[in-house]
């Protein structure tokens, strides 16, 4: 095997026009994305959506049908995966049960070549970055969870690869621990200075983990953006609805003026000031997250992005408390953080929710 | 181990045991009859029937045949064999159900059928070579045994290790021998040594196919019965049965829960 000398880190990964049909199924299509040198990208998505296809074939596991991979400036396609230089963390950590945890992290090293004395200073070196120091003679099966993910993040790393894959690297995880190990992950790409593709069905994840965000919806990419724009401002109804927003009215566009532009939806009109300049009459989404309403007990004077309806159920969820508001137009959810609960809201008693004009986020579909 | 076994079960599993194992210990009883002729219950103790026959030259030679026979035919088996287990789990061939079940119906139809088929084809192709006869006989019958086990150790591979392998820079040859190698290893030997007792204890294959010269241990045991009837017959069946147990336990020591993950 020809040896791996390229050790340079942070390289660009460019897909053009990147697709996979099995027979006439598309299962991603048209995939237009660069990932800068040393950036944190999350592919975000529903299963079934394509993100763990682009992936795979990024990492050369599974081949294109169409469209290109350009790592480093160079076209990757027809190069096998072994020679492509890159880390990936599985799933199911797909560590080797028959070797121990260092001779799980060497298996790079070695295949690159390094002199035996210095595969184990590495391997040993990498094992302290993911603070699994005095684990190295152990078996995968003597780990628990989260040591085993580790170990599986120490080898991936461990022969500075050009880019690092991860598939749904916490999914395996408890809560309390997959918190912990990714902010600990955040900090280890960073000091590494890895160019990091994350594949993820958890909007949470995403945002911590990631500098930019793509989320993909039926094989495409709806919405690529860093992770504080695509929280604020989703492009399309579905990015709004998989980051969280669960309030999606149809509206009708009837006028701008300066103080931003005024839309009619069922029973309630809406202003929004962070719209982009839409044609009078044109049919549109509104979307507005639960934690963007207010809620007030009583009547309120009509006027925009104010609607007062009956309280028809509540949800307590620890931090916040969700109160689905019916309304003559239809049904509103508002989550308040618990922390300002003043007076709960008793099902059947006539409240006013409201949202400001910044929050009101107008998107396609 | 298992308390929560129901006793029923349990019951069962004994019975079981019990019915497959009294039949294999009345020879192993008779053998050691101090007797001229075979007598059961076996009455005094004597080692003088196994010296009997482990001096004899007939038995050695025969005895040496068959294990030259099964050798030759489980190396042939696991060379088909194998490549064929992993071609049949891994690719999605057209016809996939014809081949395994063409492979596996030896299992069905009755040996005897299949040896005297292979005679008659053998005899109309003029063929006297009467050793690569025995072999192709037998590795029909002992393919199946091969394909079954090495077949079950390549469905349990865990495709992700070798993906994992590949990205941090396996060539295939090198998955192959450092990742699939160590996962179906156990299933490989178990189906070597299955073939290789099948070989060595079959009959009604080498009944039709066999010769003066290519005589194997389970023909000569028969002979011996229609010769005479002491109890050296049952020393050599008595034998057959240690070997064979000792090839099993091999195995058992040497994969042990590999092998039980395997057959569940």
């Amino acid at each position: 095997m020809a040896p791996i000398t390229n050790q340079s880190r942070g390289a660009e990964v460019r897909l053009t026009g990147l697709g996979r049909s099995y027979g006439d199924n598309r299962v991603v299509q048209s995939v237009d994305l660069t990932i800068k040198g040393g950036e944190i990208l999350a592919l975000l998505g529903p299963s079934g959506c394509g993100k763990t296809t682009t992936l795979r074939m990024i990492a050369g596991l599974i081949e294109p049908t169409e469209g290109d991979v350009i790592i480093d400036g160079r076209s990757v396609i027809g190069l096998p995966v072994h020679k492509r230089n890159l880390g990936m963390l599985f799933q199911d950590y797909a560590l080797f049960p028959h070797l121990t945890v260092r001779e799980n992290v060497a298996f790079g090293l070695e295949m690159r070549g390094v002199p035996k004395a210095e595969i184990a200073a590495r391997a040993d070196e990498a094992l302290r970055k993911v603070r699994l120091a005095g684990f190295e003679a152990r078996m995968p099966a003597q780990l628990s969870g989260g040591q085993r993910q580790r170990t599986a993040l120490a080898r991936a790393i461990v022969y500075q690869p050009r880019v690092l894959l991860l598939d749904e690297p916490f999914g395996a995880l408890d809560r309390k621990l997959r918190e912990e190990m990714q902010v600990e992950l955040r900090a280890l790409c960073a000091e590494l200075g890895l160019t990091t593709i994350i594949v993820t069905h958890d909007q949470e994840e995403a945002l911590i983990l990631a500098d930019r965000v793509a989320v993909m919806e039926g094989g495409r990419l709806r919405q690529v953006a860093p992770a504080q724009e695509i929280y604020h401002r989703p492009a399309t109804q579905f990015v709004a609805d998989f980051m969280g927003v669960t309030n999606l009215l149809p509206v009708t566009v009837t006028g701008g003026s300066a103080e931003g532009l005024a839309l009619q939806a069922a029973g309630v009109i809406c202003l929004s000031t962070v719209a982009p300049d839409l044609p009078k009459g044109t049919k549109a989404t509104i979307a507005i997250r639960p934690e963007s309403i207010v809620m007030q007990m009583g009547e309120s004077m009509p006027q925009p992005n104010h609607v007062t309806g009956t309280v028809a159920r509540t949800a307590f969820r620890g931090q916040a408390l969700s109160v689905w508001l019916q309304h003559q137009g239809g049904e509103i959810v508002a989550a308040i953080p618990t922390g300002q609960l003043v007076e709960m809201p008793q099902i059947g008693t006539r409240w006013t929710a409201s949202w400001p004009a910044a929050r009101t986020l107008v998107v396609q579909g | 181990m298992n308390d929560d076994i129901s006793p029923v079960l349990k019951i069962c599993v004994w019975v079981l045991l019990a019915l497959v194992v009294a039949p294999l210990v009345v020879p192993v009883l008779m053998s050691v009859s101090d007797t001229p002729f075979i007598t059961f219950p076996p009455q005094g103790f004597t080692t003088e029937w196994y010296g009997k026959v482990l001096t004899d030259a007939e038995a050695q030679g025969t005895f040496l045949f068959s294990l030259k026979l099964a050798g030759v035919v489980t190396l042939i088996s696991l060379i088909l064999g194998v490549p064929c287990a992993a071609g049949l789990v891994r690719y999605d061939l057209p016809g996939q159900g014809l081949i395994l079940g063409l492979i596996l119906s030896p299992l069905i139809v009755p040996l005897i059928v299949i040896g005297v088929a292979l005679l008659q084809t053998f005899a109309m192709l003029g063929s006297r070579a009467t050793f690569a006869q025995l072999v192709i006989g037998h590795t029909v019958v002992c393919l199946p045994y091969v394909i079954r086990t090495v077949s079950g150790s390549f469905v349990l591979v865990n495709r992700s290790l070798e993906d994992a392998a590949s990205v941090m820079g396996a060539s295939p040859l090198t998955v192959a021998r450092r990742v699939v190698w160590p996962q179906v290893r156990p299933g490989i030997c178990a189906g070597g040594i299955f073939a290789f007792i099948v070989s060595f204890d079959d009959y009604p294959i080498s009944m039709w196919l066999a010769d003066g010269r290519n005589f194997p241990v389970p023909l000569f045991l028969h002979s011996m019965i229609e010769r005479s009837f002491d109890p050296s017959i049952a020393a050599m069946a008595a034998l057959m049965i240690f070997f064979a147990l000792l090839l099993v336990l091999m195995i058992e020591k040497a994969f042990g829960i590999s092998l039980a993950r395997l057959i569940s």
